[in-house]
């Protein structure tokens, strides 16, 4: 069944009869989907998402090649034959696009019932393909099938496209505003890509082979332009290579898409044929270059960078480790020492205050002031020494916390009026005030909560020159928690200050000038207990000179 | 059955029916060549009504033709696979029984139409 009126193609596919844009439109294209094909699948063959884009560009490629077949080759039999795949062809296409999309978008394989869906969907394409309702007869004086090719077979896998388009549009918007700017701009990227592909391709084509069979349109020649929008696709699948290394493709790879995309431009000279063609086939090439040699430098920078990042890593984790090692050894030690150190610190300070109070007989007027120095310093020292031992103690986890119900507001007005004395003594008034709605019951360690206590009420004396220090106990029936807060009017602190007033060996500027004593670790592990039993402790101060408020949170009991 | 081996069963079943589609689309098409043909044949507008076709784009030239539908291994029993020289190509043979002449009907395409009366 010769079509007789048309030359023998050469090489099956090069025919003096058809014009020169099937070429153009056909064999570059085919190319790039089977470069890409190869590269995404080099890289990561066992990669679901890179096996599946190949598989789109394969079947693509195969209907190519038939189209490319029905258009050259003059035996009736053979077209029928060959025409009869279009269906088979387009069917993957869509249906494969929709998996790729699934595993582009969740990440994950389809779950087996969706695949059945697919699978179902596909079945009527298989099996009628070769039957009446897909192809029935060829004109030879036309050499092609138009006018019997089955409209519902037809339609029906058009639909599949229709219904890849729509099912893939859900997918990629799905959740599309939650997504973190870089992921949702290669979604949108690939996305306007199979989309621009699909509605082109599968819309394109049917109109065509409609128009056509009607004897609407003659030059079918036309559908060659639906062709290019895979050309879109895969630059925009290229780019996404480039730019994001989806796909999970190197600088090798990047290379050599780069390469071939240079050939392929230059491949256009061949069917150049006007003077102005072969100028913005020039002007095409000289832009791609420079943008190939961009891309490339860009591609490789990142790369480097991202192993010197990954060597660096690796450095950090070492040394994070080995940091960890020697905190614990220093905590080990600093608890050894304090040890040691606090048992001759208590006989220090108990002789010495047997020895003022005369009990082993008296001593003379010049001694005591010696003696009481000798007191004073073994007890600032006997304190340190706590602080590095309940430093120790946090942080290696050994700080016990025996929680219980009692009443807040009692124990800081104890406080107080233990702690007034020493106010008086610095010429500082100390107040105690409440406003509680509740009992004040709050349920926490009492030892610690006392020791919080003291430690900011006396910290609040230490650095006030003047004025009057405050503790108010206050309640949040709704938040469910008890306050402290520590008001005074003493040196103040700058917000830089703040940031870093709870962490170890951390003291306020100027604070040496008012008191020399401090070690640097009360506010640090007053804000460790306070953690500890699910509370808080915050600093505000207006700035240096304006006094400071420090706010202690506990839970209220229920 | 795990999903995996559910997978693997999906493809195979698949790929064995999409290759067992393709085998019978090759038997019928090539070898047993079960399809109908359609061409064009020489047509007279003084004896009968003719489609009128364009030689070219610009339609500079006119020719007139009739259409033949028949059974492509009955036309390649007469003529072969060239049926540019085969006279048998040209009309249905008596008891002939898939093929059909079309001539031009001038009421369903008037003005694509030429004959003795128009």
């Amino acid at each position: 069944m010769l079509c007789y009126l048309y030359p023998e193609p050469t090489y099956l596919i090069f025919s003096s009869e058809v014009p020169a844009l099937l070429y153009y439109s056909h064999i570059p294209t085919a190319l790039i989907a089977l470069l890409i094909a190869l590269i995404v699948f080099i890289n990561a063959p066992r990669k679901l998402l890179n096996r599946l884009l190949g598989l789109i560009l394969l079947s693509f490629v195969g209907w190519i090649i038939v189209n490319l077949l029905t258009w050259t080759i003059i035996q009736g039999q053979w077209i029928l034959f060959i025409w009869s795949l279009y269906g088979l062809l387009q069917a993957a296409i869509a249906l494969i696009s929709i998996h790729f999309v699934y595993v582009f978008v969740r990440g994950k394989a389809m779950p087996i019932s969706q695949k059945m869906i697919l699978t179902g969907l596909a079945l009527p394409v298989i099996f009628f393909a070769s039957s009446d309702l897909n192809l029935t007869g060829f004109n030879i004086s036309w050499c092609d099938a138009f006018g019997y090719e089955g409209q519902v077979y037809l339609g029906y896998y058009t639909l599949l496209g229709g219904l890849a388009f729509i099912w893939i549009g859900y997918l990629l918007l799905q959740g599309i505003t939650k997504l973190p700017k870089s992921e949702r701009l290669q979604r949108i990227a690939l996305g306007f890509g199979i989309e621009a592909f699909l509605s082109i391709f599968f819309g394109g084509i049917y109109i065509i082979s409609f128009l056509g069979e009607q004897n609407i349109l003659v030059n079918t020649d036309v559908e060659f332009y639906t062709l290019f929008s895979m050309t879109f696709f895969m630059a925009l699948v290229a780019w996404l290579i480039v730019k994001f290394k989806t796909f999970n493709v190197g600088l090798s790879a990047t290379s050599a898409l780069i390469i071939t995309l240079l050939i392929l431009t230059s491949s256009q000279f061949t069917y150049v044929e006007s003077r102005t063609g072969l100028i913005i086939t020039t002007i095409t090439l000289i832009l791609t270059s420079i943008l190939s040699i961009f891309l490339y430098n860009t591609v490789r920078g990142e790369i480097t960078q991202r192993k010197q990042l990954q060597e660096l890593t690796t450095e950090l984790e070492k040394a994070n480790v080995r940091l960890k090692t020697l905190d614990k050894q220093k905590s080990e030690f600093v608890s050894i020492a304090s040890h040691q150190l606090r048992s001759p610190l208590t006989s220090i300070r108990g002789y010495a205050s047997m020895l003022i109070e005369g009990s082993f007989g008296s001593i003379p007027e010049k001694a005591k002031e010696p003696l009481e120095r000798i007191e004073t310093s073994a007890k600032r020292m006997a304190l340190a020494v706590e602080d590095y031992l309940n430093v120790s103690r946090i942080e290696s986890g050994n700080m016990k916390y025996e929680l219980a119900d009692f009443n807040l507001k009692d124990e800081i007005e104890r406080i107080c009026d233990d702690v007034r004395p020493t106010a008086l003594k610095a010429g500082l008034v100390l107040l105690f005030r409440t406003n509680l709605q509740s009992k004040g019951i709050v349920h926490a360690d009492v030892g610690k909560t006392v020791q919080m206590a003291h430690n900011l009420i006396n910290n609040s004396i230490k650095y006030t020159k003047k004025g009057s220090i405050t503790v108010f106990v206050r309640d949040d029936l709704s938040k469910k928690q008890v306050y402290v807060d520590v008001i005074d009017s003493g040196i103040g602190m700058s917000q830089d200050t703040i940031d870093i007033l709870f962490q170890k060996f951390s003291r306020a500027d100027g604070a040496n000038k008012v008191n020399t004593t401090g070690t640097g670790l009360g506010l640090f592990v007053v804000h460790k207990m306070a953690e500890a039993m699910d509370g808080e402790i915050t600093a505000h101060s207006e700035g240096e000179g304006k006094g400071s408020r420090f706010t202690l949170t506990l839970p209220l009991a229920m | 059955m795990d999903s995996s081996s559910v997978n693997k069963a999906l493809v195979i079943f698949v790929c064995s029916l999409a290759v067992l589609t393709v085998s019978a689309s090759f038997y019928r098409y090539v070898v047993t060549k079960d399809f109908l043909v359609t061409y064009e044949i020489d047509c007279d507008p003084a004896i009968s009504i003719c489609y009128v076709g364009c030689e070219d784009d610009a339609c500079t030239e006119e020719y007139y033709y009739q259409e033949i539908e028949r059974y492509a291994p009955t036309l390649l029993g007469l003529c072969g696979a060239d049926i540019s020289e085969c006279d048998a190509a040209n009309t249905c043979m008596i008891n002939e029984v898939q093929c059909t002449l079309a001539s031009c009907n001038p009421i369903k395409t008037p003005g694509e139409c030429v004959g003795p009366n128009l």
